[in-house]
């Protein structure tokens, strides 16, 4: 019963290969940030699995976006308690 | 004669089968029937006529006939010839001359076993009643007096008998191991001066118990084979069997095999001819559902109680669609390699996934109820008719209907509408399923899947002693189903076929995610779901909502969802190397009844040492006493003394070596060991003693000395006695992680103890940096 496509949690680490390079030059702190955004892409990863989009890439840049969407509406409903509050 | 008989053993024996029956007072009878072994070759009709007559003058053949019989793939009625072996010796010799090919004709039912054939062919059962008649110890008639599924069964009276070993299995028996007998309870340990006096003393015992039950530990890899080997060398008869011809035994020896990720070993069997022999070590089966469950499987596999018991789940449920196409003269082909059909690059993108696996959220939640689909994929094979001949068949090639999707659901006016569901055709591969047969697997699961609703009922309504015979049963039953799976998408196994394998999975994604965009519809949050289950959460839910939810999912995916349990609370697990990155399947919680559920934590896996297990399973214990959060929250300074005990307890020196063992199975032989891992050392130990192990099986061992000599780094199962000292620190560290993952699985990183935390952050400030995160390491406590 083995796999014949790769599954979709080692195409994230094949990605996340494929994007040393670019790590490797970027600044120390700006790695962290990198880092965290790959790790953001695993947190859906039944949705890249259901997908099964050709390019993995775009069901983890879709991933990310959608952390960042939610990440940014929470700072807006925070921002505006506190804006409210003054 | 008429009789009442309970149909215990049965074996080919020349030409004809033996059977064995128990009477309801206990009494054992042999008789024997006539079954010739039939063969069935087809093709080319000149042809077919042509080589029947070749092999009738080799005098393997009885007879031979023209018949008709049924193609699996169309369903068709195909002229076939019928050939009639003289012995079943001859089997062997027919097959090797089909094998070769030489008369280019289609073979089947050439590799069925004997006894199975004989009861797929009359279409009865092992373990169960009978209306006898019989003449001069031939067998007249039989008819069953109770259904092969029947809810209840009842056994006759059996007497057993207990072999064992009396030391560690690896020392050999006569070299330092001994036998012992248990019988009504009483054990006994058998005196003997050499090898023929042992044999002489079991066969005493087998002569005076006369069992129909030889239960062992060890007995089909190491007892037996010896004993039968010592009892001709001296010419002591052993009387293991209560057939009276004689029976030929060969025992050679086991074998390795690669399977799924993991290295199996799987070692001799000994049955006995009119009594059972069943090794405990030796029975997947028997260790998951006891004797009951052999039995159980005895009769739907339809297969001798002995050969069930040492047999894996997926040939009962082979064994099962044989005799279902038997039954229903369908003609089983013979070495058959279906392989897949061609596919585009985005077809094969569309179909090869496998069950959905969400990610839960990290941390600690209250009030949480799991669903789970009963048996979803036997249940997906029994609804949606899926089975190797059914999907894709050529019969409803013209009958398929144009471009509706298959199904789903969509929000509408009145809550939830679904839209068509096309129900021949599979969700995503728009495979097309037959809709003029019932296919062989969905017949073959149907009563298994029925049956073990009915078992299940039966053990909740029932007294606990009567509760436990039906679970035991409902357990074999679920092993069963569960491996049919597995069968399903394989191209070589007799019933098998990716595309169908295929459809079951996306069948399952797609009743998972009806399941979630129901819950979500009425309100619920979906924390989790896992291929057959989810894990919700809603504010003032109670359990009446939930079963209520639960109806309307199963009606909607016509699979049944139940309720599983509310727990009071659950911790979802990190990943043990990322403590930010969620993983599917580690997770504890405490349903309302009290019941703990734990799932991929340390004192499941295998490997780990018993003290350890304790301790982390005391901490379990400890906090499903509490109700909620703020119960765990109070009761964490005593959680904390708990583990400070056990540590105490290792560092204070004094506890069992087989308390501290560690199991590990050998993945490759010896030679092949690049580096000195504590298993390898072991197995070097063993080695030098004179104990041989293949890879597949276990090595047990205690970590000795961290540094030092390698001889001394560790010490081998077998010679534990008089082991001073164990390695503290490692078994610390063992045990800090086992407490720290309950402890910060429960409270977060805030779980860990003041002196632990410390470390912690001054691991972090120097350690590396990214991706890696550097695994969190208790400071060393002497040791």
């Amino acid at each position: 019963m083995g796999r014949t496509v790769l599954p979709y949690s080692h195409a994230w680490e094949e990605e996340r290969e494929r994007w040393q390079k670019f790590r490797r030059a970027l600044r120390r702190e700006d790695q962290l940030h990198l880092d965290r955004l790959f790790e953001s892409a695993r947190l859906h990863l039944q949705a890249g699995v259901y997908a099964a989009n050709p390019w993995p890439l775009e069901s983890m840049l879709m991933a990310m976006l959608l952390e960042h969407e939610k990440a940014l509406c929470l700072l807006k409903e925070r921002l505006a308690e506190l804006e409210g509050k003054q | 004669m008429h009789i009442v008989g309970w149909l215990f053993d049965l074996y080919p024996l020349g030409d004809r089968i033996v059977l064995w029956f128990i009477t309801p007072e206990g009494e054992a009878l042999r008789l024997v029937d006539a079954f010739p072994y039939r063969v069935y070759v087809g093709g080319n009709r000149d042809r077919v006529r042509r080589e029947v007559k070749i092999l009738e003058d080799r005098r393997w053949l009885r007879r031979t006939y023209p018949t008709q019989g049924r193609d699996l793939g169309s369903g068709e009625e195909i002229p076939v010839w019928a050939l009639e072996l003289n012995t079943y010796a001859h089997l062997p010799q027919l097959r090797a001359w089909l094998g070769r090919g030489e008369g280019g004709l289609e073979a089947y039912n050439c590799d069925l076993d004997v006894a199975a054939y004989y009861l797929y062919q009359k279409k009865i059962w092992p373990c169960a009643w009978y209306d006898l008649e019989y003449q001069e110890g031939q067998m007249v008639s039989l008819a069953p007096r109770e259904g092969q599924f029947a809810r209840d069964v009842s056994l006759p009276p059996l007497v057993t008998l207990g072999l064992g070993l009396t030391q560690d299995p690896l020392i050999p028996l006569g070299a330092g191991n001994g036998l012992a007998v248990t019988w009504e309870g009483r054990s006994l340990e058998l005196e003997a001066g050499d090898r023929a006096g042992l044999v002489r003393e079991v066969a005493r015992w087998l002569s005076r118990v006369n069992p129909d039950l030889v239960l062992s530990d060890y007995g089909d890899e190491d007892i037996i084979p010896l004993l039968w080997r010592w009892s001709i060398a001296s010419r002591v008869p052993l009387p293991l069997d209560r057939e009276p011809g004689s029976v030929a035994r060969k025992f050679s020896g086991g074998r390795t095999y690669f399977s799924y990720g993991r290295v199996v070993y799987q070692g001799n069997a000994a049955p006995f001819y009119g009594r059972w022999h069943v090794d405990r070590r030796n029975s997947f089966f028997f260790r998951e559902a006891d004797l009951m469950g052999l039995v159980q499987i005895a009769r739907l596999g339809q297969i001798p109680l002995q050969q069930a018991a040492r047999t894996s789940p997926g040939t009962l449920i082979t064994s099962m669609q044989l005799a279902r196409a038997v039954a229903d003269n369908i003609l089983i082909p013979w070495r058959k390699a279906d392989p897949e059909r061609f596919k585009s690059t985005g077809e094969l993108l569309t179909v090869d996934k496998g069950g959905l696996t969400f990610m839960p959220p990290i941390g600690l939640f209250a009030n949480v109820a799991e669903l789970d689909f009963a048996s979803m994929y036997p249940s997906i094979m029994a609804i949606h008719n899926i089975s190797p001949e059914t999907v894709n068949c050529r019969c409803c090639a013209e009958v398929v209907g144009e471009g509706a999707e298959s199904g789903c659901w969509m929000p509408g006016a009145g809550g939830w509408d679904k839209r068509d569901l096309k129900p021949d055709l599979v969700p995503e591969a728009r495979y097309r399923l037959c809709r003029k047969r019932e296919g062989l697997v969905p017949r073959t699961l149907r009563p298994i899947l029925e049956l073990r609703e009915q078992l299940k009922a039966a053990a909740r309504e029932a007294a606990p002693e009567l509760a436990i015979l039906y679970q035991q049963r409902q357990t074999a039953l679920k092993w069963m189903l569960v491996t049919c799976f597995g069968y399903l998408g394989y191209k070589n196994a007799r019933f098998g076929r990716i595309e169908a394998h295929e459809a079951v999975t996306a069948f399952g994604r797609d009743k998972l995610l009806a399941a979630k965009e129901i819950c979500e519809a009425k309100g619920y949050r979906v924390l989790h779901g896992l291929t057959d289950c989810v894990w919700i959460q809603q504010a003032g839910m109670t359990e009446a909502d939930l079963q209520a939810l639960c109806q309307e999912v199963s009606a909607a995916t016509g699979v049944k969802l139940a309720l599983e349990g509310i727990y009071r609370w659950i911790a979802f697990l990190p990943s043990r190397q990322n403590r930010e990155r969620p993983v599917a399947t580690r997770y504890f919680g405490v349903f309302a009844d009290g019941k703990v559920k734990v799932r991929g934590l340390i004192c499941r896996r295998r490997d780990t040492p018993p003290f350890i297990r304790r301790a982390q399973e005391a901490l379990l214990a400890r906090l499903a006493t509490a109700a909620d959060p703020a119960g765990l929250e109070s009761i964490r300074p005593e959680l904390e003394e708990m583990a400070a005990g056990f540590r105490q307890r290792l560092q204070e020196g004094g506890i069992h070596p087989q308390e501290l063992v560690i199991t590990r199975v050998l993945s490759q032989p010896l030679e092949d060991y690049r580096v000195d891992t504590p298993t390898a050392l072991a197995m070097r130990q063993l080695h030098q003693a004179g104990v041989q192990i293949r890879p597949g099986e276990k090595v047990r061992y205690v970590h000795r000395e961290r540094r030092g000599p390698k001889e001394l780094r560790v010490q081998a199962a077998p010679f534990l006695d008089g082991l001073e000292g164990y390695d503290t620190t490692t078994y610390l560290e063992l045990l800090e992680r086992a407490l720290v993952e309950v402890m910060t699985g429960v409270f977060g990183e805030a779980g860990l103890s003041t002196e632990n935390a410390i470390s912690r952050l001054s691991a972090a400030k120097s350690g590396p940096v990214g991706g890696r995160n550097s695994p969190w390491r208790p400071r060393r406590k002497g040791g």
